[in-house]
């Protein structure tokens, strides 16, 4: 394309500069010296066009190989993505089978030790009693353990779902309470709960919002000394309109502020002020912050070395029957498994379609709330999927995800509007705020985004 | 093994049987049944299973899901086929993979245990299910 521009470009400078030469009238002649600076100069020219000519075709030769290039590294890429994938399930499957394998002789051990401490044996004296009691709490611990490695490993490919389910949350900390009251009590730590007595029923997972508790609570005991208090309570959340809060407080140590920033991250382990190695692999506050956030609500610590730490979560009163339904459209198939896997993980309803022919037909199934679409895909396109949406379904939110749009194929999606563009490769926060930002009538989601 | 509990005052002992490879696991269980007062008999594998269950008419069946031989699923089916009447299923299971639960409550079982499991909570369960039609989901138990 540069290359005629260019061409034309110095035809016409060459135009310009022979016209002051001279006019030659009818019968005149060239002088030889005329001649010769007039076929100098053209010639001189005829050479710069075609330099010129053969710079733009050695560009275009460089262009070509730089593109080759380009498709040789995605296909790398590509590989190099199927490979990791495959190897994700190989960890998977590897993850399960370990568990399997620990869980098994784990459950012999525990189930023998209880027909022992339940007398099935024979009578025991109490020493034998208190020392079979403490083979069988290690044997929980060991369970805890193997339990935290897994939601890890689930949560990191994406694979945990909850099950969602209107429930009472006063009565899952009642429960909590009867159960760690023994632990509680060993160490004459008062245990106390607070729960506002209106507290309305709200979707969760019961099982993974105990877990969030219960690890919350134990830490709390834990790191009390004897003769402290944990206190935990439950009510509307003050700051987060729609939302229900649950802090528990404790009266132990404190949590240095650099630590704090720290504690929910992956591995991380406080480090003991006795200087002691620290308990636990460092899963637990992690895995408490992923079930939080997978509820759409968010976990935080306030705390003072030497006064005492508050831990606090808050979770929207409405989302199940909120869960976002998306339709993501997009040619490449990793690409789809990645963004539902994202998406799903924030507690999104996803559909995905791998053109806009299937993207349409599923719409006429499963009217989805917010489409996100490539541009350029084979047979039915974005552009064309977009003009279909607006057709049939007036100005439902589109967000166009592409790579690098040429500016044709924008001028006719243009025709379309409104969209809101995003380019590739985006992160998966900035494309979460953007679905909800199209859902603004829908709140509850919209606080901890 | 004496054993004295009420189960055991019913005119005729109720039979369980235990489809369960890990042997120590299986044994632990016959301990606790039998002292329970129920008769109890072990198969190793799927294939024992069904051929114990063939043979002893079983009132409810104890099965792990990972067997040799063809799953936990695949004997609750044919047992399911074989016998008549309806004998509640119990699953026991020590694996991780997502969709067993729901896979055990489309079979219909009374109750469904990840491995470790609480013995409190298993006898619950078998008396539950013995006591009448499969009506029991798995417990609400939080081990901490």
């Amino acid at each position: 394309m540069n290359s005629t521009v260019k061409t034309s470009d110095q035809a016409n400078q060459m135009a310009e500069s022979a016209v002051p030469l001279r006019v030659v009238m009818p019968g005149e002649r060239f002088g030889e010296e005329q001649r010769r600076v007039l076929t100098g100069k053209l010639s001189n020219k005829v050479a710069e066009l075609e330099a010129a000519l053969s710079e733009s075709r050695d560009k275009e030769i460089r262009l070509r190989q730089t593109m080759e290039e380009t498709i040789k590294a995605e296909q790398a890429l590509e590989e190099s993505n199927k490979h990791l994938l495959r190897k994700n399930q190989e960890i998977q499957s590897f993850y399960h089978t370990v568990s399997h394998e620990l869980k098994t002789p784990l459950t012999s051990a525990r189930e023998f030790i209880s027909i022992l401490v339940d007398g099935l044996a024979g009578p025991l004296n109490k020493t034998q009693q208190e020392y079979l009691g403490i083979a069988r709490e290690s044997c929980n611990r060991l369970r805890i353990c193997i339990d935290d490695l897994m939601d890890a490993t689930r949560l990191e490919t994406g694979k945990l779902s909850l099950d969602m389910k209107p429930g009472s949350l006063a009565t899952l900390i009642r429960q909590l309470v009867v159960i760690l009251g023994p632990v509680a009590a060993r160490k004459q730590i008062i245990l106390h709960e607070e729960v506002q007595s209106d507290l309305p029923n709200f979707p969760f997972d019961e099982n993974r919002l105990m877990q969030v508790l219960a690890n919350l609570v134990n830490n709390a005991l834990k790191h009390t000394p004897e003769n402290g208090r944990v206190t935990i309570t439950a009510g509307e959340a003050p700051e987060h309109p729609g939302s229900i809060q649950v802090c528990i407080n404790d009266t132990g140590c404190g949590i240095a502020p650099a630590e704090a920033e720290r504690i929910f991250e992956r591995l991380y382990q406080v480090p003991l002020n006795d200087g002691g190695s620290p308990q636990g692999v460092g899963l637990g506050l992690y895995i408490c912050r992923e079930l939080v956030q997978s509820h759409g609500g968010k976990i935080w610590v306030e705390s003072e070395l030497g006064h005492g730490s508050t831990f606090s979560f808050v979770i929207p009163k409405e989302q199940a029957s909120e869960a976002i339904h998306v339709l993501f459209v997009d040619d490449e198939a990793r690409m789809r498994d990645l963004m539902r896997r994202a998406l799903e993980r924030q507690g999104f309803q996803v559909t995905t379609a791998e053109d806009g022919a299937v993207a349409l037909e599923k719409m006429r199934q499963e009217l989805p709330e917010v489409v996100i679409t490539d541009l350029e895909m084979p047979n039915t396109d974005g552009v064309e999927t977009l003009r279909q949406i607006r057709k049939n379904w007036g100005l439902l939110p589109v967000i166009i995800l592409t790579g690098f749009p040429d500016t044709e194929i924008m001028r006719r999606a243009m025709e379309f509007s409104p969209f809101t563009l995003l380019a590739k490769p985006c992160p998966t926060e900035q494309l979460i705020e953007t679905i909800r930002s199209l859902r603004p009538q829908k709140v509850a989601r919209n606080e901890f985004a | 093994m004496k054993t004295t509990t009420m189960e055991q005052t019913e005119k005729q002992r109720k039979k369980i049987l235990v489809v369960e490879d890990d042997k120590t696991i299986s044994m632990a269980l016959a301990i606790r049944l039998r002292s329970y007062g129920y008769e109890t008999t072990v198969a190793g594998d799927s294939v024992s299973g069904l051929e114990t269950a063939r043979k002893i008419r079983p009132d409810l069946v104890l099965l792990d899901i990972s067997l040799p031989a063809g799953n936990g699923f695949v004997v609750a089916e044919r047992i399911q086929m074989l016998i008549p009447t309806p004998t509640p299923m119990i699953f026991l299971t020590a694996s991780t993979q997502p969709g067993l639960r729901e896979k055990a409550k489309e079979l219909g079982a009374a109750a469904f245990f990840q491995k470790p499991y609480d013995a409190d909570d298993l006898r619950g369960a078998v008396q539950l299910a013995l006591a009448g039609p499969p009506v029991i989901e798995e417990r609400r138990v939080y081990q901490l």
